[in-house]
């Protein structure tokens, strides 16, 4: 490649780098600003119920969707009962309902729009008595709601685990008169490490990104804290604090992730699978009724009351409006995704043919962008953008209002920012498994890298690209709190719709704009589910 | 016009601040087909990869039709040398019919041109039928065949092969080699083949280098690398090996346990102990010979034996019979050595 090219391209690189590093950067160096009164109130009175309350939270949603997950994928991988093959996918649904509305859902069960209400009321007439039978709008609460809604991940990373390794070494365990219980814990277990950490992060992560349900749940956390700081008290310099340590709590996660996996494979060392039938337990009723449950409780519980809210309010529905909400969250996901994936496909691309530290370490940054919650980034974003729209009105003369804030521009950025994750994991390793032969083989029959790019990359990457587009268009479809700080006035998408139906106590017109919600992201569910079950054996 | 196509002249390459090859000299003749052979790692695809222009050299200089394409600071483009490349893993693109994958690199011709090479090709590879497949929907031989025919469609002035057949079955490869070394000829291309296995490169070459301490130590044609090794390495990697002790008795006479034989001992004096190459065929089992040895070991190997045997002085040799001489453990069998000529190393 020419030595123009190398430089642009690295120019390129380095731009993007930038834009990924401002926010991070700009939060922590804003932490050495003087101290207000607002944050010297945090820090009496609310940061330790953040930290507490946090730490709560992410502890016992991790225990129990890492319990439920690895045993979910443990008994359908190892034993055979009725409906297995059913609950296989079944279990992963709950992946479909963003945590906020599973919330909003719960929340609304025992309310007197609720199924629970009105089932109890109209058969037994017990509605007053199971309104007044539980409240799950606290701490408690949130770790329910986070479990039932993030245990999917844990599960679906250790299926594939625990069925790529032969049987024949659970067998060995057998063998050795290791009873089911040692042989979880003592063979099962050690091969799913890898997942199992992997999915720990990926919930951790998420917990403590989550905002809406935080929110709506009345619980303070960081999350609430940060876009309270920002929103509620007015104060930059708060927010700012409290992001640097929700980022560096984090970044921790994250290398402690790296660390643990180390040089380490657990992977089948032989590659052999011996197949054999699985095992039908004595106890297989207490399977189905286990599973059963979790799905229950997991999915379709949710469904009944989607269902029930939209018969409830059927004629509330105000069809323009959600015609409006579709296609205002469909067009902002369709460009975001489209936007992100040419942007990931050119670093990955360049770092397939530059091949330098530079490239190699964008790839690593940008997959970090997924760590930073939405809430973090979006306060991370404004105030540099507030900057540069001073510095740009004292050189133009120009009002710099609205020039970027509140711009379908700033959203992208930071839609660019979170989500690059996916989509450069899944183009970079797309490329990666492309042999180097096919470049050089194009050379020598005199192909342009470009060409090459158009004529073969592509057409091979094509099914990765249409993956990692259509997870990017759900993920950002279901996007909640950089939405609801960043987007421009007047501009609705179905999640915000569904907060601000939440906040104004609405619950009840959340079935029809929660539904579509639901069957948008079902989409990459049943593709994701497809494709890793087809490839569990057994 | 000389008739060599490829000429390397001390050529080194580097590879992530290693010397993987110095000095390496070698000559192509036009037409011949010429094997890379040497240990693992010892550079051959390093070599293959400088010669078609994905690799710098950092010395020396690289000839095709005599002109220089590579002088380790200036380098002529892939493109422009009009090489053809086969990957060990082939490449084929898979998201192209047979048909597609060659006509890959004839871009530059008109669909009608492109699609009469692309026709020829096909009916001498005999992949006539699976022109509109995918390449996931052949078998292993069939897309080594489309991958020939792709390298070739566009006329290469060179060919050149990393390790083609090593995927492959006896049956499948013995056919296969056939074919290509046909086609290759007959389409009058030099081709450079990397291989690991010694018949391979017996069946296609007609000279072979063989890479040994980041050199090519000998190039030679098969026989004579097979009879006429200059190291013990070489003779070991091209077949079973015994080395018999030897006495030099005069400037062209050795004696050993198997008698007197005339050979040159040029650089060696009278009464030197040195070791004479021996391989099994060089072994001939005769009740009526003088010398006699005792099988202490044999493989059955189909069509013959491959026995060990034991010498009076208790040294070693291999010998092939054939299958219906069928010896015991502990017999004591007539023996004579039919050498061509008489390969000497130092003791």
């Amino acid at each position: 490649m020419s030595n123009k090219t190398d430089t642009l391209n690295n120019s390129l690189t380095l731009i993007f780098v930038l834009i990924f590093l401002v926010p991070v950067v700009f939060i922590f160096l804003n932490i050495f600003s003087e101290s207000s009164e607002v944050w010297l109130h945090i820090q009496t009175y609310l940061l330790q119920d953040y930290v507490v309350n946090s730490l709560i939270i992410v502890i016992f949603v991790a225990a129990f969707t890492v319990i439920i997950g690895t045993s979910l994928a443990w008994i359908v991988s190892m034993y055979e009962f009725p409906g297995v093959n059913a609950f296989k996918w079944l279990l992963i649904l709950p992946m479909a309902i963003p945590t906020y509305v599973n919330g909003y859902i719960y929340s609304g069960l025992n309310e007197t729009s609720g199924l629970l209400f009105n089932v109890m009321d109209y058969y037994f007439g017990l509605g007053p008595y199971v309104y007044n039978l539980y409240d799950i709008q606290n701490i408690y609460g949130v770790i329910f709601i986070m479990t039932i809604s993030l245990y999917p991940y844990v599960y679906l990373l250790c299926l594939p685990a625990f069925a790529n390794h032969s049987y024949s070494v659970f067998e060995v365990g057998k063998s050795v008169g290791l009873n089911t219980y040692q042989r979880l814990t003592k063979i099962a277990l050690p091969i799913v490490r890898p997942s199992v950490v992997a999915g720990i992060s990926f919930v951790i992560m998420e917990t403590l990104a989550e905002y809406a349900t935080m929110e709506y749940f009345g619980v303070p956390t960081f999350a609430t804290g940060i876009f309270r700081a920002w929103f509620v008290l007015g104060d930059e310099v708060s927010s700012f604090r409290l992001s640097s340590i929700l980022l560096t709590l984090v970044f921790f996660l994250i290398y402690f992730e790296e660390m643990s996996r180390g040089n380490r494979k657990f992977d089948n060392p032989t590659n052999k699978i011996y197949e054999r039938k699985k095992e039908v337990p004595k106890n297989k009723t207490q399977l189905v009724i286990l599973c059963s449950l979790i799905v229950f409780f997991g999915s379709i519980l949710q469904f009944f009351q989607i269902f029930y809210w939209i018969s409830y309010s059927l004629d509330r529905v105000n069809i323009l409006l959600i015609l409006e909400l579709i296609t205002s969250s469909a067009s902002i996901a369709l460009i975001g995704a489209i936007v992100i994936v040419l942007f990931t496909l050119n670093i990955a691309f360049i770092s397939r043919v530059t091949k330098n530290i530079l490239t190699r370490l964008s790839i690593k940054i940008f997959s970090l962008g997924y760590a930073i919650p939405g809430v973090v980034l979006a306060v991370g974003i404004i105030t540099p953008t507030s900057y540069i729209e001073k510095a740009i009105s004292s050189v133009l003369d120009y009002p710099p209002e609205n020039l970027l804030s509140g711009t379908f521009f700033l959203l992208l950025i930071a839609y660019l920012v979170r989500f690059s994750t996916i989509s450069i994991k899944t183009i970079d390793s797309g490329f990666n498994k492309i042999s180097n032969s096919y470049d050089l083989l194009a050379s020598s029959f005199g192909y342009s890298k470009l060409q090459t790019l158009i004529r073969v990359h592509l057409p091979i990457l094509l099914p990765t690209i249409s993956s990692a587009t259509i997870l990017l268009f759900v993920d950002i479809v279901k996007e909640l709190p950089m939405t609801l700080i960043l987007r421009p006035f007047n501009f609705n998408t179905l999640p915000v719709h569904l907060y601000e139906l939440a906040e104004a106590e609405n619950l009840s017109s959340i079935g029809l704009p929660g539904l579509i919600l639901i069957i948008i992201c079902l989409i990459p569910v049943i593709i994701l589910s497809k494709g890793i079950i087809k490839n569990v054996r057994h | 016009m000389s008739d060599t196509k490829l000429k390397l002249e001390k050529v080194n390459i580097t590879l992530d601040s290693k010397v993987v090859l110095n000095n390496v000299n070698l000559e192509v003749i036009d037409g011949d087909i010429v094997s890379l052979m040497g240990s693992s790692a010892s550079g051959k695809t390093s070599l293959i990869r400088s010669i078609a222009g994905f690799h710098n050299i950092t010395a020396g200089y690289i000839y095709i039709d005599e002109k220089i394409v590579d002088d380790s600071k200036k380098r002529e483009d892939v493109s422009k040398r009009n090489v053809g490349v086969i990957f060990q893993d082939l490449a084929l693109f898979p998201h192209l019919t047979v048909r597609e994958n060659i006509c890959f690199g004839l871009n530059t011709l008109s669909k009608k041109q492109q699609f009469d090479r692309a026709e020829k090709l096909e009916e001498i590879l005999n992949i006539v039928d699976i022109k509109h497949r995918y390449p996931d929907q052949i078998s292993g031989g069939q897309q080594q065949r489309v991958a020939i025919a792709r390298a070739i469609a566009p006329g290469p002035k060179l060919l050149l092969l990393d390790e083609p057949f090593s995927a492959l079955d006896y049956e499948l490869k013995d056919g296969l080699m056939n074919d290509i070394k046909k086609l290759i000829k007959s389409e009058k291309i030099t081709a450079i083949l990397i291989t690991h296995s010694t018949e391979e490169a017996f069946k296609m070459s007609d000279k072979i280098a063989f890479i040994s301490e980041n050199t090519i130590i000998q190039y030679a044609d098969p026989y004579d690398l097979y009879h006429k090794p200059v190291s013990k390495e070489i003779a070991n990697f091209f077949g079973i090996s015994s080395y018999i002790k030897a006495t030099v008795k005069d400037s062209s006479h050795l004696s050993s346990v198997l008698g007197d034989f005339v050979a040159s001992t040029e650089g060696y004096n009278k009464g030197d102990e040195v070791r004479m190459l021996v391989r099994p065929d060089d072994i001939i089992h005769d009740d009526h010979a003088i010398a006699s040895a005792k099988v202490i070991e044999k493989t059955f190997r189909g069509s013959d034996f491959l026995y060990r045997l034991e010498l009076k002085d208790k040294q070693t040799v291999y010998c092939y019979a054939p299958s219906h001489h069928n010896h015991s453990l502990n017999e004591v069998i007539g023996v004579k050595l039919d050498l061509d000529h008489l390969i000497v190393f130092e003791d």
